[in-house]
């Protein structure tokens, strides 16, 4: 092949592609095989197919963000499959493109599959019209074989096969119908093989051939020459930086000349694309001829109001049956509680009181709020995962784009917010779908102000006890403000932190299915797998740091190194009105949000009398083991003023990340800074709130 | 005779041919790669105020916020 001439490939190592793993498939007779293609067509259920990995599928373009390694074997060799990120096209606008494109350029694959979707031909081929530039063996799969002809389209992967030159399967990646062709295939590519390219030439005009001849003279390496004159034209900013760099000053001032003169070159490129395609897709069977189809769902789910109203009746029932799904989940959890504030505690405590104590109230709590938790996570993503498979999920940020506007970002940052609810560990994680980076730090900031399920369970038992039926405004009072504050965060962000261009939605809403259960179960699989690594163990080790500073030196609350931390700074505390109490609980919110409750009730519990029961824990069944007992009237007879109770309401709702999602948020941007920035953000903010709430509740009662 | 406009303007139902984008590099590479490209046709499906403008573009529906759709102009058929 010419191209491949001076196109060498090998990665220069500073790519986003290779972190860690920089030799990928280097033994001798292994396969290295890329997955690439648009987003939503299959890639990592084919990945899945032949590696048996448990990549995450479902119906929502852009899910696979990070690449992905396999192994599989073929005809008696190792082959190493990597599932990329769905990409439109190899522009790099976002991080994803980023990372396919640095895949294909710089690790040369042996094998480049490109994953096409059959029921969407003309569309998903965009891709392969650039990939043909390449100099590397191809094959392409027409995915989606039975969803295609139930649409009635025919596929001649035959005919497709003779019009590109690149070896073409139809499959079915859902039945696995078509697979071993595909093994074949990759088996029979040919390197020397000519492919139809788009006739750039003719779409460009001289300039084309110009821009063409100083990269050849020029020897520039690293890019496939036709490609790279692509995207030159089309002024990739990547691209243009590094070819001007390496060039001498005469070349890229004619170089510079060449672009000036060639408007438009994202569009002229776009267009040999789509004309290359209506080439190969022309008088046969391969295509459909525009039907429109808009599901009768969706004339109602992407109503302004019906929609709305269909979104909230599908979250409430969603939550509901998230909590009947995960009960068998949590039995576990409640049997330990049970165990731990019972039966065991009898035994243990006259043995010996130390360990005793640590075993029932350090350990076995923690250990049970976890559990309990890990339950409830594992039903809400049953019910996510069934929304994202059905294409329901990818609605939801249509329906909630304005909204997201008015706080900068748009309806794709919903799908984070939302799992925010859950865990903010994964609302943050969940910020990974955002395209734009910029949107995605913005989110990833105004995430943890979202309240979780235990802030939520903490704030309602709180504001209950405190105000009666003054709850209900507080509560809604605490939404206003979080709205508002989630504007103006966002605002202060993008104006003097983050500034750059604001990016609307544009966003494919895939065509409905049936659930496909083996995906939803994979998906509530790897949810609890990783609340069990990164969130399971920070609260019960919060929970047990907590124990052991109440129980130590003394052995009770009162003579407890809390309680001495506690007087000593409780001057800041004052700001905000809050007495050493509830500002230590204050503190201890931020090590576990499940803690805060539990903690309540052992401080004024020992405060106000011995009798009281402080065996509860901040699990939900704790809580109605709290509200059948007089923790509240404990609580209310405390001494704390309505202006204190809702100053603490509001520094607890608006109170630090706690150290999971302090955790997570280092790790999803890699950043000190971030991660310190966040901290030191909501640090001012909770004392500011309390302190605003706390006058503003001496003004009103 | 055809009257020019953007996609914001559009009634739903209403079928066109988008005629240009306006834009700086970075919008016209996501809306060309999704398929806005000058001569293809489309049907807007819905066009509520204050939400993305639906499309049905090349096999499939796609959502395209407002501000992105004043930045694409199309031909209305008759
Ligand atoms: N009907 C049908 N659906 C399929 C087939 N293969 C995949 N799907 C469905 O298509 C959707 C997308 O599949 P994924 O494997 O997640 O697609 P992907 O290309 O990895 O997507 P991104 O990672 O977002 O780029 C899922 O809902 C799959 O169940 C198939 O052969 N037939
Ligand atoms: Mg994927």
């Amino acid at each position: 092949m010419k191209a491949s001439s001076q196109y060498t490939g090998g990665c220069p190592g500073n790519c986003s592609c290779c972190e860690g793993k920089t030799n990928i498939g280097s033994i001798k007779g292994d396969l290295t095989i890329a997955l690439v293609g648009q987003p939503n067509t299959g890639k990592s259920t084919i990945f899945n197919m032949l590696t048996g990995a448990s990549q995450h599928v479902g119906n929502w373009p852009g899910k696979t963000i990070e690449k992905k390694e396999g192994i599989f074997t073929l005809d008696g060799k190792i082959g190493h499959v990597v599932d990329l990120p769905g990409t439109y096209s190899l522009t790099a606008n976002s991080q994803e493109e980023t990372i396919a494109r640095d895949f294909i350029l710089h690790h040369t694959p042996d094998v480049v599959v490109i994953v096409v979707d059959a029921s969407q031909l003309e569309r998903t081929l965009y891709m392969v019209a650039e990939v043909v530039l390449f100099p590397v063996p191809l094959v392409i799969v027409l995915n989606k074989k039975d969803a295609a002809e139930k649409k009635g389209i025919t596929i001649d992967a035959k005919k497709l096969e003779e019009r590109t030159g690149v070896k073409t399967v139809a499959m079915s990646a859902l039945t696995g119908e078509g697979k071993d062709e595909l093994m074949e295939a990759i088996l029979s590519t040919d390197s020397d093989a000519e492919y139809c390219k788009p006739d750039l030439n003719k779409s460009f005009g001289p300039v084309y051939k110009e821009v063409l001849e100083l990269l050849r003279e020029n020897k520039i390496s690293g890019y496939p020459v036709e490609w790279a004159a692509l995207k030159l034209l089309e002024e990739d900013k990547a691209v243009v930086a590094d070819i001007k760099n390496v060039l001498d000053a005469k070349a890229r001032h004619r170089l510079g000349v060449m672009l000036k003169a060639c408007k438009r070159g994202t569009i002229t490129g776009a267009d040999a694309r789509f004309t290359w395609i209506k080439r190969l897709t022309e008088n046969s069977q391969i295509s459909e001829k525009g039907r429109v189809k808009q599901h009768r769902f969706d004339r109602l789910a992407l109503h302004p109001l019906g929609g709305t109203v269909i979104s909230l009746v599908i979250l409430v029932l969603g939550i509901i049956a998230a909590y009947i799904i995960m009960l068998p989940l949590m039995i576990p959890g409640y049997i330990l509680f049970l165990l731990a504030a019972g039966t065991l505690r009898d035994v243990l405590i006259p043995v010996s009181p130390l360990l005793g104590s640590m075993f029932c109230d350090g350990i076995l709590y923690g250990v049970s709020a976890g559990l309990v938790m890990l339950g409830f996570i594992g039903g809400v993503f049953f019910i996510l995962g069934i929304m994202e498979s059905s294409g329901y999920l990818a609605r939801l940020a249509y329906l909630f784009d304005p909204y997201m506007n008015r706080a900068g970002l748009h309806g794709k940052s919903v799908i984070p917010l939302l799992m925010g609810l859950v865990c903010n560990i994964f609302g943050v994680m969940g910020t990974r779908v955002i395209d734009s980076s910029r949107q995605r730090l913005v989110t990833l900031v105004v995430t943890p102000v979202i309240p979780c399920k235990a802030l939520l369970l903490v704030i309602g038992f709180i504001t209950a006890i405190f105000f009666g039926h003054l709850a209900v405004p507080i509560f809604l009072s605490l939404i206003v403000v979080m709205i508002a504050y989630i504007i103006m965060t966002s605002f202060f962000l993008r104006k003097y932190i983050l500034p750059g261009e604001q990016t609307g939605l544009i966003m494919e809403l895939p065509p409905y299915q049936k659930p496909i259960w083996k995906d939803v179960f994979m998906y509530v699989y790897t949810k609890v797998k990783s609340f069990w690594y990164r969130g399971f163990w920070f609260i019960t080790i919060a929970f047990f740091l907590t124990w052991a500073a109440v129980y130590f030196p003394g052995g009770s609350i009162e003579n407890s190194y809390l309680a001495a931390f506690g007087h000593t700074i409780e001057p800041l505390g004052r700001i905000m009105g809050l007495d050493w109490r509830l500002f230590i609980v204050l503190i201890i919110s931020f090590f576990s949000k499940e803690a805060t409750l539990g903690v309540m009730a052992v401080i004024f519990g020992a405060a106000v009398s011995d009798t009281v029961n402080v065996n509860f824990i901040s699990i939900d069944m704790a809580i109605w083991a709290v509200v059948n007992g007089d923790f509240g009237a404990y609580l209310a007879s405390a001494g704390i003023t309505p202006a204190s109770a809702l100053a603490f309401i509001y520094a607890v709702f608006f109170s630090l990340p706690c150290t999971g999602t302090l955790a997570i948020i280092y790790g999803e941007t890699r950043s000190y800074k971030w991660t310190a920035g966040v901290l030191c953000y909501s640090v001012v903010m909770t004392f500011l709130m309390g302190s605003l709430a706390y006058q503003a509740g001496r003004l009103i009662f | 005779m055809y009257r020019m406009k953007t996609l914001e303007i559009m009634r739903p139902g209403a079928k066109g041919t988008v005629k240009d984008l306006d834009g700086n590099q970075s919008f016209l590479s996501r809306a060309v790669s999704i398929g806005f490209t000058p001569g293809v046709e489309f049907t807007v499906l819905q066009n509520y105020r204050h939400w993305p403008v639906v499309v049905w573009l090349r096999d499939t529906q796609v959502a395209i916020g407002r501000d992105e759709a004043r930045k694409i102009v199309v031909d209305e058929s008759k």
